[in-house]
């Protein structure tokens, strides 16, 4: 038979860590590529 | 292999194997066999990710791949980021919610039962045969520095990871790959500080760095539109992140590992310090592949890095020839170093003029060296006309055995041995899991007890792990293993993905008309490999986007059929 989970829906609702929602770790994942492909760019231009 | 090599080699091994069977000890039920209890953190998730992600493949092929054709593979991870976006915004609480052990459970839940056991099937089709080269790569290695049969070498890799992905199950898995991913990581730092030890003493590191961009090798970044350039930023990110997404999102080897998540929020976090940490790693590893290249700009390389197809033409009829195209490479390789002084010297003056002509000086002495190593080629393959032409998977290797210090050699194998361990063993996970909980316990066993569905998962596990073994026999030509891991993979990926995209955001479309869209969507990523040029990047949008389309237009059609 199948098994259920039933943690607590505190538990699976858990806040984000640092930032008040998770827009603000989705905009810094975001921004960290963002940031990546400029500094790769960079880094390529600068060698070429 | 220096007795110190094979004390590391082993001892990193039997520890694997041994930490392995011991945490994973206890599962009475296949919650606990396949989902771990749902009690990982994001820590041990990421790492998992990674480590799944992460196969030998990556550390054997790509610095090879930057060494050849330079940094620009690293494109290919820019759709990363924005796939573990919509992972975590979409599939990761409807998931949880739902309470799946697998992705493809939650399709019954939205379609039918045979949308799900299709989506099962091109899975189980799909990652069988992917098992295989994962374990194929290690054994390659080792074959070829011990001189070992590669027959007994996959049995060994393979039988490795069954004894411990079959006996602790997910639990197993996932607390594995914490230290396959420590050693793997210094296994890579110390092959990239031996290889800049190794530098030339009067050459600084930028001007290797200087050297690698001159000669092409540092072309991380290319924003042209080119439908048949395989690297590009769009095609890295549009296809990258439909490839990423159908990985991540709908392949039970992945999906697998944050279903372990103990909440919602440590599943998202494990994803989203992949999407920040995956592409700097990447860029790591294919930068000791440039540096690499300019190492041998300094040293002579062999005029091919398989040694043993050079070993077998040293014993045949075209071995004189062979010696004396040797010689010539040896003389351009020699002409070629004194080129890139000229280069090294020009940069330090700063003068524009001497620095072209120093350019266009080397760019001549590296043409002709490379038409020497082609017409090598050519009698490697007069002698052996089965031989793969490709040689991209064992230039890494081949400075590891012959460069890096006692210890280091063992440690450098145990991270690409304790790197295919952690895909296949993620890979057997995922199929023995989607095998029972998709079709045994779905279709044709569902009443029994939960110690039979355990004892029926360790025997999938076992099954799946002798059928990737047998197919890792047979991997032998498929040119750079990366690419034809990605390739098989945008097979199949942009169907899947396309299913779950209709699943979760086009909510009136049914079952019967994903199921048939998914058939013309297949067919027509079929017709691109098979007939047309297009990068394999492409096939994941236009699978995807031909489950989306087609059912979209079938719907009107089968839309009281599907009510029915």
């Amino acid at each position: 038979m199948k098994k259920e989970f039933n943690p607590p829906e505190s538990q699976i609702e858990e806040p984000p860590p640092v930032f008040q929602s998770w827009n603000g770790w989705y905009a810094l994942v975001l921004a960290t590529l963002l940031a990546l492909i400029a500094l790769f760019y960079a880094f390529t231009k600068a060698f070429e | 292999m220096h007795t110190l090599d094979w004390i590391v080699l082993t001892a990193s091994l039997v520890f694997i194997v041994a930490y392995g069977v011991w945490k994973g000890r206890g599962s009475k039920d296949i919650a606990g066999y396949f989902l771990a209890d749902k009690s990982m953190r994001w820590y041990t998730i990421l790492l998992s990710i990674m480590a799944t992600q992460a196969s030998a493949i990556t550390f054997l092929s790509v610095p090879g791949q930057a060494f050849v054709d330079g940094m620009r593979f690293v494109q290919f991870y820019f759709g990363l980021p924005l796939a573990m976006i919509i992972l975590c915004i979409t599939f990761v609480p409807i998931f949880h919610r739902l309470k799946v052990y697998t992705a493809y459970e939650f399709l019954e839940n939205r379609f039918d039962l045979k949308t799900r056991g299709l989506a099962s099937l091109l899975f189980l089709t799909q990652r069988g045969l992917a098992a295989g080269l994962t374990i194929y790569a290690p054994a390659l290695i080792l074959s070829v520095i011990l001189g070992w049969d590669l027959y007994l070498t996959n049995l060994l890799m393979g039988g490795m990871v069954i004894i411990y992905t079959a006996s602790g199950g997910t639990r197993a898995v996932n607390w594995t790959h914490s230290y396959q991913m420590l050693i793997i990581f210094l296994g890579m730092l110390a092959a990239f500080a031996v290889l800049l030890y190794h530098l030339p003493g009067d050459i600084s590191f930028l001007e290797a760095t200087h050297v690698a961009g001159k000669m092409g090798k540092l072309n991380a970044i290319d924003f042209s539109f080119d439908l048949n350039n395989r690297y590009t930023v769009w095609s890295g990110i549009l296809g990258g992140l439909f490839l990423q997404l159908s990985y991540f999102g709908t392949d039970q080897s992945q999906v697998q590992r944050y279903l372990t998540g103990r909440s919602i929020a440590q599943s998202r976090m494990g994803l989203l310090l992949n999407g920040m940490v995956k592409i700097p790693m990447q860029f790591f590893i294919l930068f000791i592949g440039a540096m690499l290249f300019v190492f041998y700009q300094f040293e002579a390389p062999p005029v091919f890095f398989n040694s043993v197809e050079t070993g077998k033409i040293r014993a045949s009829q075209y071995a004189e020839e062979f010696s004396e195209l040797e010689r010539q490479y040896e003389a351009a390789a020699a002409e070629k170093e004194a080129r890139v002084r000229e280069l090294v010297s020009a940069l330090r003056s700063g003068d524009e003029a001497r620095i072209g002509a120093a350019e266009r000086s080397l760019a001549q002495a590296q043409e002709a060296a490379l038409a020497t190593r082609s017409q090598a080629v050519e009698v490697l393959r007069a002698n052996d006309p089965g031989m793969d032409p490709k040689d991209t998977n064992y230039i890494f290797l081949s400075f590891v055995t012959r460069y890096l210090p006692v210890g280091l050699v063992g440690l450098v194998i145990a991270a690409i041995i304790a790197a295919s361990m952690s895909s296949t063993a993620a890979e057997l996970n995922a199929l023995a899991s989607t095998t029972i909980v998709d079709i045994y316990r779905r279709i044709l066993r569902k009443e029994d007890s939960e110690k039979q569905y355990v004892g029926a998962s360790k025997i999938a596990t076992v099954l799946w792990g002798v059928y990737a073994i047998i197919f890792a026999e047979s991997a032998s030509r498929l040119g750079s293993l990366v690419e034809a891991v990605n390739i098989l993979g945008s097979l199949f990926y942009g169907t899947i993905l396309g299913i779950f995209l209709v699943a979760f955001y086009l909510k009136r479309i049914g079952g019967s008309a994903v199921f048939y869209a998914a058939f013309v969507a297949e067919a027509a990523v079929l017709y691109c490999f098979f007939f047309t040029d297009i990068s394999f990047l492409w096939y994941n949008v236009v699978g995807c986007a031909g489950v989306v389309l087609v059912s979209t237009l079938l719907h009107p059609f089968l839309k009281k059929k599907t009510r029915s």
